[in-house]
Protein backbone atom coordinates (compact mmCIF):
# COMPACT_ATOMS: atom_id res chain seq x y z
CA UNK A 1 0.00 0.00 0.00
CA UNK A 2 1.32 3.47 -0.88
CA UNK A 3 0.80 5.99 1.88
CA UNK A 4 0.09 9.60 0.80
CA UNK A 5 2.68 11.01 3.19
CA UNK A 6 3.00 14.33 1.39
CA UNK A 7 -0.73 14.87 1.68
CA UNK A 8 -1.19 14.13 5.36
CA UNK A 9 0.10 17.50 6.63
CA UNK A 10 -2.22 19.57 4.40
CA UNK A 11 -5.04 17.13 5.19
CA UNK A 12 -4.57 17.73 8.92
CA UNK A 13 -4.56 21.51 8.64
CA UNK A 14 -7.45 21.62 6.20
CA UNK A 15 -5.54 23.08 3.27
CA UNK A 16 -6.14 19.97 1.16
CA UNK A 17 -9.35 20.29 -0.82
CA UNK A 18 -11.32 18.70 -3.64
CA UNK A 19 -10.38 15.39 -5.21
CA UNK A 20 -7.06 15.20 -3.33
CA UNK A 21 -8.85 15.36 0.01
CA UNK A 22 -11.28 12.67 -1.07
CA UNK A 23 -8.39 10.49 -2.17
CA UNK A 24 -6.71 10.83 1.24
CA UNK A 25 -9.99 10.06 3.00
CA UNK A 26 -10.41 6.92 0.91
CA UNK A 27 -6.90 5.86 1.90
CA UNK A 28 -7.51 6.62 5.59
CA UNK A 29 -10.62 4.44 5.52
CA UNK A 30 -8.44 1.43 4.85
CA UNK A 31 -5.12 2.35 6.55
CA UNK A 32 -4.90 2.12 10.33
CA UNK A 33 -1.35 3.47 10.42
CA UNK A 34 -2.14 6.68 8.53
CA UNK A 35 -5.35 7.14 10.50
CA UNK A 36 -3.38 6.95 13.70
CA UNK A 37 -0.77 9.39 12.41
CA UNK A 38 -3.45 11.86 11.33
CA UNK A 39 -5.07 11.72 14.76
CA UNK A 40 -1.75 12.30 16.50
CA UNK A 41 -0.67 15.03 14.10
CA UNK A 42 -4.01 16.79 14.62
CA UNK A 43 -3.40 16.81 18.37
CA UNK A 44 0.13 18.08 17.95
CA UNK A 45 -1.06 20.85 15.67
CA UNK A 46 -3.72 21.84 18.19
CA UNK A 47 -1.07 21.92 20.92
CA UNK A 48 1.18 24.14 18.81
CA UNK A 49 -1.66 26.51 18.01
CA UNK A 50 -2.61 26.76 21.66
CA UNK A 51 0.77 28.13 22.66
CA UNK A 52 0.33 31.50 24.35
CA UNK A 53 1.15 34.67 22.48
CA UNK A 54 4.40 36.19 23.66
CA UNK A 55 5.28 39.80 24.14
CA UNK A 56 8.25 40.81 22.04
CA UNK A 57 10.99 43.03 23.49
CA UNK A 58 10.84 46.57 22.17
CA UNK A 59 14.48 46.84 21.17
CA UNK A 60 14.61 44.23 18.41
CA UNK A 61 15.54 46.81 15.79
CA UNK A 62 17.99 48.71 17.97
CA UNK A 63 21.31 47.35 16.61
CA UNK A 64 20.06 47.78 13.06
CA UNK A 65 18.85 51.31 13.69
CA UNK A 66 22.11 52.19 15.41
CA UNK A 67 24.02 50.83 12.44
CA UNK A 68 21.80 52.85 10.13
CA UNK A 69 22.49 55.94 12.18
CA UNK A 70 26.19 55.46 11.73
CA UNK A 71 25.81 54.91 8.03
CA UNK A 72 24.40 58.40 7.51
CA UNK A 73 21.09 58.44 5.70
CA UNK A 74 21.63 57.99 2.00
CA UNK A 75 18.23 59.09 0.85
CA UNK A 76 16.33 61.54 3.05
CA UNK A 77 17.35 65.03 3.99
CA UNK A 78 19.38 67.36 1.84
CA UNK A 79 20.75 66.14 -1.48
CA UNK A 80 23.97 64.19 -1.36
CA UNK A 81 26.09 66.97 -2.74
CA UNK A 82 24.92 69.32 0.01
CA UNK A 83 25.63 66.79 2.74
CA UNK A 84 28.97 66.04 1.13
CA UNK A 85 30.14 69.65 1.17
CA UNK A 86 32.15 69.44 4.40
CA UNK A 87 33.87 66.32 3.11
CA UNK A 88 34.47 67.89 -0.27
CA UNK A 89 35.93 70.95 1.40
CA UNK A 90 38.11 68.79 3.64
CA UNK A 91 39.21 66.74 0.67
CA UNK A 92 40.12 69.89 -1.21
CA UNK A 93 42.19 71.15 1.70
CA UNK A 94 43.95 67.83 2.07
CA UNK A 95 44.56 67.64 -1.65
CA UNK A 96 46.02 71.15 -1.60
CA UNK A 97 48.28 70.20 1.28
CA UNK A 98 49.28 67.05 -0.52
CA UNK A 99 50.38 69.09 -3.48
CA UNK A 100 52.08 71.91 -1.58
CA UNK A 101 53.65 70.22 1.46
CA UNK A 102 56.02 67.97 -0.45
CA UNK A 103 57.27 71.01 -2.26
CA UNK A 104 57.82 72.84 0.99
CA UNK A 105 59.39 69.86 2.65
CA UNK A 106 61.44 68.69 -0.28
CA UNK A 107 59.46 65.53 -0.96
CA UNK A 108 57.96 64.50 -4.25
CA UNK A 109 54.38 65.14 -5.15
CA UNK A 110 53.94 61.61 -6.38
CA UNK A 111 54.65 60.25 -2.87
CA UNK A 112 51.39 61.45 -1.53
CA UNK A 113 49.19 62.68 -4.31
CA UNK A 114 47.41 59.36 -4.59
CA UNK A 115 46.49 59.40 -0.94
CA UNK A 116 45.94 63.11 -0.71
CA UNK A 117 42.17 63.15 -0.79
CA UNK A 118 40.20 61.26 1.85
CA UNK A 119 40.07 57.78 0.39
CA UNK A 120 36.78 56.06 -0.30
CA UNK A 121 38.24 52.65 -1.11
CA UNK A 122 41.58 51.92 0.50
CA UNK A 123 44.20 49.96 -1.29
CA UNK A 124 43.99 46.36 -0.08
CA UNK A 125 46.47 44.79 -2.45
CA UNK A 126 49.03 44.43 0.30
CA UNK A 127 46.56 43.64 3.05
CA UNK A 128 47.97 41.17 5.55
CA UNK A 129 46.03 38.98 7.94
CA UNK A 130 46.73 39.93 11.55
CA UNK A 131 46.74 36.95 13.88
CA UNK A 132 45.89 37.85 17.47
CA UNK A 133 44.82 35.79 20.46
CA UNK A 134 42.06 38.15 21.57
CA UNK A 135 38.65 36.64 22.26
CA UNK A 136 36.26 39.45 21.40
CA UNK A 137 32.73 39.94 22.60
CA UNK A 138 30.17 42.52 21.50
CA UNK A 139 31.59 45.19 23.79
CA UNK A 140 35.25 44.66 23.04
CA UNK A 141 34.52 44.37 19.31
CA UNK A 142 32.78 47.74 19.41
CA UNK A 143 35.81 49.15 21.25
CA UNK A 144 38.18 47.65 18.68
CA UNK A 145 36.09 49.14 15.88
CA UNK A 146 36.29 52.52 17.60
CA UNK A 147 40.05 52.18 17.99
CA UNK A 148 40.46 51.22 14.33
CA UNK A 149 38.23 54.08 13.28
CA UNK A 150 40.36 56.45 15.34
CA UNK A 151 43.54 55.02 13.83
CA UNK A 152 42.02 55.42 10.42
CA UNK A 153 41.19 59.04 11.11
CA UNK A 154 44.75 59.65 12.39
CA UNK A 155 46.29 57.82 9.48
CA UNK A 156 44.22 59.82 7.04
CA UNK A 157 45.10 63.12 8.60
CA UNK A 158 48.73 62.04 8.55
CA UNK A 159 48.50 61.11 4.88
CA UNK A 160 49.09 57.47 5.76
CA UNK A 161 45.76 55.95 4.95
CA UNK A 162 47.23 52.90 3.30
CA UNK A 163 49.30 52.13 6.37
CA UNK A 164 46.27 51.40 8.52
CA UNK A 165 46.26 47.74 7.74
CA UNK A 166 48.60 46.62 10.45
CA UNK A 167 49.03 49.06 13.33
CA UNK A 168 47.66 46.62 15.90
CA UNK A 169 49.71 43.77 14.56
CA UNK A 170 52.90 45.60 15.46
CA UNK A 171 51.98 45.44 19.11
CA UNK A 172 49.47 42.62 19.50
CA UNK A 173 50.35 39.82 17.16
CA UNK A 174 51.89 38.78 13.88
CA UNK A 175 50.89 39.25 10.30
CA UNK A 176 50.78 36.53 7.71
CA UNK A 177 50.80 36.64 3.97
CA UNK A 178 48.46 37.03 1.06
CA UNK A 179 47.15 33.45 0.89
CA UNK A 180 45.66 33.46 4.41
CA UNK A 181 44.21 36.89 3.62
CA UNK A 182 42.54 35.49 0.53
CA UNK A 183 41.13 32.60 2.56
CA UNK A 184 39.79 35.01 5.18
CA UNK A 185 38.15 37.14 2.50
CA UNK A 186 36.63 34.08 0.85
CA UNK A 187 35.21 32.97 4.19
CA UNK A 188 33.75 36.41 4.91
CA UNK A 189 32.15 36.54 1.46
CA UNK A 190 30.64 33.11 2.09
CA UNK A 191 29.18 34.25 5.42
CA UNK A 192 27.87 37.61 4.25
CA UNK A 193 26.18 37.96 0.89
CA UNK A 194 26.59 41.69 1.07
CA UNK A 195 30.23 41.70 2.19
CA UNK A 196 31.84 44.64 0.39
CA UNK A 197 35.22 42.94 0.13
CA UNK A 198 37.57 45.89 0.61
CA UNK A 199 38.63 45.83 4.25
CA UNK A 200 41.30 48.12 5.60
CA UNK A 201 42.16 45.58 8.24
CA UNK A 202 41.81 41.82 8.39
CA UNK A 203 42.19 39.97 11.68
CA UNK A 204 42.22 36.34 12.76
CA UNK A 205 41.00 36.11 16.34
CA UNK A 206 37.99 34.65 18.09
CA UNK A 207 34.57 35.95 19.06
CA UNK A 208 32.94 34.59 22.20
CA UNK A 209 35.06 31.48 21.87
CA UNK A 210 34.44 30.95 18.18
CA UNK A 211 37.54 31.15 15.97
CA UNK A 212 36.73 33.95 13.58
CA UNK A 213 37.88 36.26 10.82
CA UNK A 214 37.25 39.96 11.39
CA UNK A 215 37.17 42.41 8.51
CA UNK A 216 37.26 46.14 9.23
CA UNK A 217 35.58 47.85 6.33
CA UNK A 218 35.15 51.53 5.65
CA UNK A 219 31.72 52.38 4.36
CA UNK A 220 30.23 55.56 3.09
CA UNK A 221 27.06 56.87 1.57
CA UNK A 222 28.23 55.95 -1.93
CA UNK A 223 28.59 58.11 -5.03
CA UNK A 224 32.32 58.48 -4.44
CA UNK A 225 31.73 60.22 -1.14
CA UNK A 226 34.18 59.66 1.68
CA UNK A 227 33.76 56.80 4.11
CA UNK A 228 31.97 57.80 7.28
CA UNK A 229 31.78 54.58 9.25
CA UNK A 230 33.82 51.53 10.12
CA UNK A 231 31.97 48.23 10.04
CA UNK A 232 33.42 45.04 11.45
CA UNK A 233 32.21 41.84 9.78
CA UNK A 234 32.84 38.68 11.77
CA UNK A 235 32.64 35.18 10.28
CA UNK A 236 33.36 31.79 11.86
CA UNK A 237 36.60 30.31 10.57
CA UNK A 238 35.49 26.70 10.52
CA UNK A 239 32.20 26.95 8.62
CA UNK A 240 32.21 30.56 7.41
CA UNK A 241 28.88 31.38 9.06
CA UNK A 242 27.81 34.78 10.33
CA UNK A 243 29.05 35.48 13.85
CA UNK A 244 28.62 39.19 14.37
CA UNK A 245 28.49 42.59 12.75
CA UNK A 246 29.04 46.00 14.30
CA UNK A 247 29.55 49.55 13.07
CA UNK A 248 31.00 52.75 14.47
CA UNK A 249 31.07 56.22 13.04
CA UNK A 250 34.38 57.69 11.98
CA UNK B 1 -7.29 58.24 8.75
CA UNK B 2 -4.59 57.52 6.16
CA UNK B 3 -3.84 54.08 4.77
CA UNK B 4 -0.75 52.40 6.22
CA UNK B 5 2.29 52.64 3.98
CA UNK B 6 2.84 49.28 2.23
CA UNK B 7 5.88 47.28 3.28
CA UNK B 8 7.44 47.53 -0.18
CA UNK B 9 7.41 51.33 0.00
CA UNK B 10 8.88 51.28 3.50
CA UNK B 11 11.62 48.94 2.29
CA UNK B 12 12.53 51.36 -0.50
CA UNK B 13 12.66 54.26 1.94
CA UNK B 14 14.65 52.26 4.48
CA UNK B 15 17.09 51.11 1.81
CA UNK B 16 17.70 54.78 1.14
CA UNK B 17 18.60 55.32 4.79
CA UNK B 18 15.23 56.34 6.23
CA UNK B 19 15.42 55.14 9.84
CA UNK B 20 11.77 55.91 10.54
CA UNK B 21 10.72 53.65 7.68
CA UNK B 22 12.92 50.86 8.99
CA UNK B 23 11.58 51.46 12.50
CA UNK B 24 8.05 51.03 11.18
CA UNK B 25 9.01 47.74 9.54
CA UNK B 26 10.50 46.52 12.83
CA UNK B 27 7.38 47.59 14.68
CA UNK B 28 5.19 45.83 12.15
CA UNK B 29 7.12 42.55 12.00
CA UNK B 30 8.97 42.47 15.34
CA UNK B 31 6.43 40.35 17.22
CA UNK B 32 6.20 37.85 14.40
CA UNK B 33 9.96 37.46 14.07
CA UNK B 34 10.45 37.26 17.83
CA UNK B 35 7.81 34.51 18.08
CA UNK B 36 9.55 32.63 15.28
CA UNK B 37 12.94 32.91 17.00
CA UNK B 38 11.55 32.06 20.44
CA UNK B 39 9.89 28.87 19.25
CA UNK B 40 12.97 27.75 17.32
CA UNK B 41 15.60 28.77 19.87
CA UNK B 42 13.59 27.71 22.93
CA UNK B 43 14.51 30.53 25.31
CA UNK B 44 13.96 34.31 25.41
CA UNK B 45 17.63 35.29 25.58
CA UNK B 46 18.66 33.44 22.42
CA UNK B 47 15.42 34.47 20.70
CA UNK B 48 16.15 38.11 21.46
CA UNK B 49 19.65 37.85 19.99
CA UNK B 50 18.44 35.98 16.92
CA UNK B 51 15.65 38.49 16.30
CA UNK B 52 18.07 41.40 16.60
CA UNK B 53 20.44 39.63 14.19
CA UNK B 54 17.53 39.15 11.83
CA UNK B 55 16.79 42.85 11.61
CA UNK B 56 20.48 43.73 11.44
CA UNK B 57 21.03 41.39 8.50
CA UNK B 58 17.77 42.54 6.90
CA UNK B 59 18.90 46.15 7.14
CA UNK B 60 22.17 45.26 5.43
CA UNK B 61 20.35 43.42 2.67
CA UNK B 62 17.43 45.77 2.09
CA UNK B 63 18.69 46.68 -1.35
CA UNK B 64 18.63 42.99 -2.26
CA UNK B 65 14.91 42.67 -1.53
CA UNK B 66 13.33 42.13 -4.93
CA UNK B 67 9.69 41.95 -3.89
CA UNK B 68 9.32 38.44 -5.38
CA UNK B 69 7.85 37.38 -2.05
CA UNK B 70 6.17 39.41 0.67
CA UNK B 71 8.59 41.30 2.91
CA UNK B 72 7.42 39.22 5.87
CA UNK B 73 8.34 36.02 4.04
CA UNK B 74 11.74 37.43 3.09
CA UNK B 75 12.27 38.45 6.72
CA UNK B 76 11.31 34.96 7.90
CA UNK B 77 13.97 33.49 5.65
CA UNK B 78 16.59 35.71 7.24
CA UNK B 79 15.16 34.88 10.68
CA UNK B 80 15.32 31.14 10.11
CA UNK B 81 18.91 31.43 8.90
CA UNK B 82 19.80 33.55 11.95
CA UNK B 83 18.35 30.83 14.17
CA UNK B 84 20.21 28.05 12.35
CA UNK B 85 23.45 30.04 12.73
CA UNK B 86 22.77 30.59 16.43
CA UNK B 87 21.98 26.91 16.97
CA UNK B 88 25.23 25.96 15.22
CA UNK B 89 27.18 28.32 17.44
CA UNK B 90 25.56 26.86 20.55
CA UNK B 91 26.50 23.35 19.51
CA UNK B 92 30.08 24.41 18.98
CA UNK B 93 30.56 25.57 22.55
CA UNK B 94 28.26 23.62 24.85
CA UNK B 95 30.85 23.38 27.61
CA UNK B 96 31.43 27.12 27.69
CA UNK B 97 27.73 27.68 28.10
CA UNK B 98 27.45 24.99 30.75
CA UNK B 99 29.98 26.57 33.09
CA UNK B 100 28.79 30.15 32.66
CA UNK B 101 27.33 31.20 36.04
CA UNK B 102 25.15 33.80 34.30
CA UNK B 103 23.45 31.17 32.24
CA UNK B 104 19.71 30.91 32.43
CA UNK B 105 17.56 27.84 32.44
CA UNK B 106 18.55 24.32 31.45
CA UNK B 107 17.40 24.89 27.90
CA UNK B 108 20.59 26.84 27.36
CA UNK B 109 22.74 23.83 28.05
CA UNK B 110 22.21 22.19 24.69
CA UNK B 111 20.48 18.90 24.03
CA UNK B 112 19.30 16.94 27.03
CA UNK B 113 20.43 13.40 27.62
CA UNK B 114 18.22 10.73 26.12
CA UNK B 115 17.46 9.26 29.52
CA UNK B 116 15.69 12.45 30.54
CA UNK B 117 13.03 11.86 27.91
CA UNK B 118 11.01 9.41 29.96
CA UNK B 119 10.81 11.83 32.86
CA UNK B 120 9.59 14.76 30.88
CA UNK B 121 7.08 13.09 28.61
CA UNK B 122 3.59 14.02 29.65
CA UNK B 123 4.70 16.79 31.97
CA UNK B 124 6.52 19.19 29.73
CA UNK B 125 5.03 22.16 27.96
CA UNK B 126 4.75 22.41 24.22
CA UNK B 127 7.59 24.92 24.06
CA UNK B 128 9.93 22.56 25.86
CA UNK B 129 8.79 19.66 23.72
CA UNK B 130 9.54 21.66 20.57
CA UNK B 131 13.12 22.09 21.73
CA UNK B 132 13.41 18.31 21.91
CA UNK B 133 12.65 17.52 18.27
CA UNK B 134 15.08 17.67 15.34
CA UNK B 135 15.84 21.20 14.15
CA UNK B 136 14.52 20.74 10.61
CA UNK B 137 11.25 19.37 11.93
CA UNK B 138 11.01 22.09 14.56
CA UNK B 139 11.52 24.85 12.02
CA UNK B 140 8.93 23.33 9.69
CA UNK B 141 6.19 22.97 12.31
CA UNK B 142 6.90 26.39 13.77
CA UNK B 143 6.53 27.99 10.34
CA UNK B 144 3.37 26.00 9.54
CA UNK B 145 1.54 25.81 12.85
CA UNK B 146 2.86 28.70 14.92
CA UNK B 147 3.55 31.27 12.21
CA UNK B 148 0.66 29.98 10.10
CA UNK B 149 2.56 30.23 6.83
CA UNK B 150 1.52 28.58 3.58
CA UNK B 151 3.54 25.60 2.33
CA UNK B 152 4.64 27.51 -0.77
CA UNK B 153 6.05 30.30 1.37
CA UNK B 154 7.77 27.85 3.71
CA UNK B 155 9.37 26.22 0.67
CA UNK B 156 10.75 29.63 -0.35
CA UNK B 157 11.98 30.34 3.17
CA UNK B 158 13.73 27.00 3.50
CA UNK B 159 14.72 26.72 -0.16
CA UNK B 160 13.42 23.16 -0.42
CA UNK B 161 10.63 21.62 -2.55
CA UNK B 162 7.06 21.98 -1.30
CA UNK B 163 6.78 18.19 -0.95
CA UNK B 164 9.74 18.21 1.42
CA UNK B 165 8.06 20.91 3.50
CA UNK B 166 4.84 18.91 3.79
CA UNK B 167 6.78 15.82 4.75
CA UNK B 168 8.79 17.69 7.40
CA UNK B 169 5.66 19.28 8.85
CA UNK B 170 3.93 15.92 9.12
CA UNK B 171 6.96 14.18 10.60
CA UNK B 172 7.54 17.13 12.91
CA UNK B 173 4.02 16.93 14.27
CA UNK B 174 4.40 13.20 14.86
CA UNK B 175 7.78 13.72 16.57
CA UNK B 176 6.31 16.45 18.77
CA UNK B 177 3.34 14.27 19.66
CA UNK B 178 5.71 11.50 20.70
CA UNK B 179 7.68 13.81 22.98
CA UNK B 180 4.45 15.14 24.46
CA UNK B 181 3.22 11.61 25.00
CA UNK B 182 0.18 12.26 22.81
CA UNK B 183 0.70 9.24 20.61
CA UNK B 184 -1.50 6.34 21.66
CA UNK B 185 0.81 3.64 22.92
CA UNK B 186 3.90 5.74 22.26
CA UNK B 187 6.94 3.53 22.63
CA UNK B 188 9.52 5.14 24.92
CA UNK B 189 9.87 8.22 22.72
CA UNK B 190 13.33 9.42 21.93
CA UNK B 191 14.40 12.90 22.77
CA UNK B 192 15.03 14.33 19.36
CA UNK B 193 12.35 12.75 17.18
CA UNK B 194 15.01 12.21 14.56
CA UNK B 195 13.85 11.28 11.08
CA UNK B 196 13.23 7.58 10.67
CA UNK B 197 12.87 5.79 7.37
CA UNK B 198 11.74 7.19 4.06
CA UNK B 199 9.07 9.81 3.92
CA UNK B 200 8.38 9.27 0.26
CA UNK B 201 9.97 12.63 -0.43
CA UNK B 202 13.56 13.51 -1.07
CA UNK B 203 14.53 14.79 2.31
CA UNK B 204 17.89 16.53 2.47
CA UNK B 205 19.27 17.92 5.64
CA UNK B 206 19.72 21.62 5.36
Amino acid sequence: MTHPLDQLAPYVDGSLTGPERLEVERHLASCVQCRSEVAVATEARAALRSMPEVEAPTDLGLPALEAMGTREARHPGPPRWVRAMPFVAAAAVVALLAITLPRLGGGTASDSAADGALPTAPDTRNLRLEVVSTDFDATSLQAEAQASAARYADATSDQEGAALASPAAATEGKTVGAAPSAEALRCLRTAFEGFPGDPVRLVEASFEGTPAYLAFVLEGPGADQPADQMTVWVAARDDCSIVSLTSVRL
Amino acid sequence: MSEPVPDDDLVRLAAGGDRDAFGTLVERHGSNIYRLCLRIMGNPEDAHDAAQDTFLVAMRKLDQFRGDAAFGTWLHRIGVNACYDALRRKKRRPMLRAVDPDDGPQTDLGPAEDDRADEIVGTMGVAQALAEIAEDYRVAVVLADVQDMAYDDIAKILDVPVGTVKSRVHRGRIALAKVLGLEPGARNPRRSGEPTGSTGTSEGQS
